[in-house]
């Protein structure tokens, strides 16, 4: 599976809301928004905890471990960038210690018939352009 | 203040659903509306007031261009919601308008001209910078992708056959097919279904619902004056409006509940209570189908079945024209028409009107209609 990264259209990393996940990333850590007065983790970012509606939020790092919690496979070309990459997977995937956001990513290093909802899975970090790092996954097997 | 029954649905107008229409979305619209206002046989210049949603009639066809096209001056103009709850949902602003005394005779329309425009339905989503910054570089973009992720993580917690959700789009196409007028005019069998090609892993074309150029229109005035109007009247019984609290941006991956549309039993919950009726009491419901496991869910969440039954329940044909709880009588968005409910909203008034046809739900006295707008959801009851 062969996702040509050169032809999506690339994240704005220097938003001020989002560009702590951007810094994490090309730091090689995955950092979320956590509210610094209830605890509880929210994605994706915003000003106000949803929980809560405190607003003192930090990031905090996660270990990059979890689990596909679902995935699907476009075949046809209603994304145009990647009609020439077609098919290839998108997943949403659970850090284990960071209860509640779902990562939206793919899964990279596996054939798509090896991908299952529950399968643990370690995050990579992928230089695709300047200045942006996206966080991938692989299949952890033991 | 009640608003149960205040108002009636007086007058329906639509332009044919086709794929692609010669006319511009525009035309369209006030070609709708016209007929809507034939339909009632209510003068133009009775109108006083519009309400639609908010986020694509209004960009198509401003509120004042439709008055200036129907030389009329507004006594209110408003929007509720967006998309198919806003549609479902104006009826109750027409209420509050009529019942107050702001407003006497109050259009709704909506259209849309995603069959013959490139980028259809999909570029909304651009518009929201999480989804640009965390979903769009991952190649997760589009409806049916959205749904492909949700369909197989129902599967994985319900279990789901091709069969069962396939059965959806086959009862309605049926139901198509008895319409007469739907865009979708070919029958479809299980073999059709099986055959259709995958778009997004489970969900095939034929899961999907279809892309249209046309518009329809709704023409609401008080009780007491719906009663010289030429049609016979559909009551507005109830009305509920409910959101969830993730937005729109985010909550198609990141709501706890995944397998459900937010706000679905609220929404019901106060409608009933307007309508002073319970869910038994419904004859047929139309309710938002872009694709067929959106309809699932919305079956499940209103309560015709449990969580997770779904697929079972319409495989047995309780959703089919002469079943429990007929579902979709036109087609829905799957093979009538895209036209994000308005249509629906349509379809329940000639129901109720015994206007249906072929199509007709035998004994019609009350029927439901719903449709999310994530995270927001609108849930109308009507009468005959």
């Amino acid at each position: 599976m062969n996702i040509d990264y050169s032809r999506v259209p690339m994240p704005d990393t220097e938003t001020p809301e989002f560009r702590p996940f951007w810094e994490g990333t090309r730091e090689g850590v995955l950092k979320f928004p956590r509210c610094m007065d209830c605890g509880q983790f929210h994605w994706y970012p915003q000003p106000l905890c949803p929980n809560c509606h405190g607003m003192r939020i930090e990031w905090v790092a996660s270990h990059g471990k979890g689990i596909i919690y679902s995935w699907s496979v476009p075949r046809r070309p209603f994304f145009p960038p990647l009609a020439e990459s077609l098919p290839f997977n998108v997943a949403l995937v659970e850090l284990d210690d960071v209860p509640g956001p779902r990562l939206v990513t793919n899964i990279v290093d596996c054939v798509l018939e090896e991908i299952r909802i529950g399968l643990p899975v370690a995050v990579v970090f992928r230089p695709v352009a300047k200045g942006v790092v996206l966080p991938l996954f692989r299949i952890v097997k033991d | 203040m009640m608003l149960k029954d205040r108002i009636a649905i007086v007058g329906i107008g639509e332009t044919p659903p086709v794929r692609r229409s010669e006319k511009n979305i525009k035309a369209l619209m006030l070609e709708a509306v016209n007929n809507a206002l034939d339909d009632a046989g209510i003068n133009a210049s009775d109108v006083d007031g519009v309400v639609t949603e908010s986020n694509t009639a209004p960009l198509l066809l401003p509120h004042d261009e439709l008055a200036a096209n129907l030389g009329i001056s507004r006594l209110y103009t408003g929007t509720v919601s967006w998309a198919g709850t806003g549609i479902v949902c104006s009826p109750m602003v027409a209420a509050m308008a009529i019942a107050t005394g702001i407003a006497n005779v109050v259009v709704t329309y909506f259209g849309v001209d995603w069959g013959s425009s490139p980028a259809g339905p999909y570029n909304y989503h651009e518009i929201y910078a999480a989804k640009r910054a965390f979903e769009v570089p991952f190649g997760y973009y589009g409806q049916p992708l959205y749904f492909g992720v949700i369909a197989n993580r129902y599967i994985h917690e319900y279990g789901l056959t091709a069969r069962q959700l396939g059965s959806v789009a086959v009862t309605q196409r049926r139901h198509a097919l008895l319409h007469g007028h739907a865009q979708m005019q070919k029958p479809l069998t299980y073999e059709d279904y099986e055959r259709s090609p995958i778009v997004a892993d489970p969900l095939r074309v034929a899961d999907c619902c279809l892309l249209t150029d046309g518009a329809c229109a709704v023409v609401m005035t008080s009780a007491e004056r719906a009663k010289d109007c030429r049609q016979q009247p559909v009551y507005v019984m109830g009305s509920g409006f409910a959101s969830g609290t993730i937005p729109t941006g985010s909550s198609l991956t990141q709501k706890p509940d995944l397998l459900s549309f937010p706000a679905v039993t609220e929404a019901r919950d106060l409608a009933l209570e307007m309508a002073g009726i319970s869910l038994a009491d419904v004859d047929f419901a139309e309710l938002y189908d872009a694709f067929t496991l959106s309809c699932l869910m919305e079956i499940e969440d209103m309560g015709f079945c449990k969580k997770g039954e779904a697929g079972a329940f319409v495989e047995a044909g309780h959703t089919a024209i002469g079943g429990t709880i007929p579902v979709n009588t036109h087609g829905g968005l799957l093979s009538h028409s895209y036209l994000l409910c308005i249509e629906h909203l349509v379809e329940a008034v000639r129901q109720l009107r015994g206007q249906a046809g072929a199509a007709q739900v035998q004994g019609a006295r009350i029927g439901l209609v719903g449709a999310p707008a994530n995270p927001d959801y609108g849930v109308l009851i009507l009468r005959k």
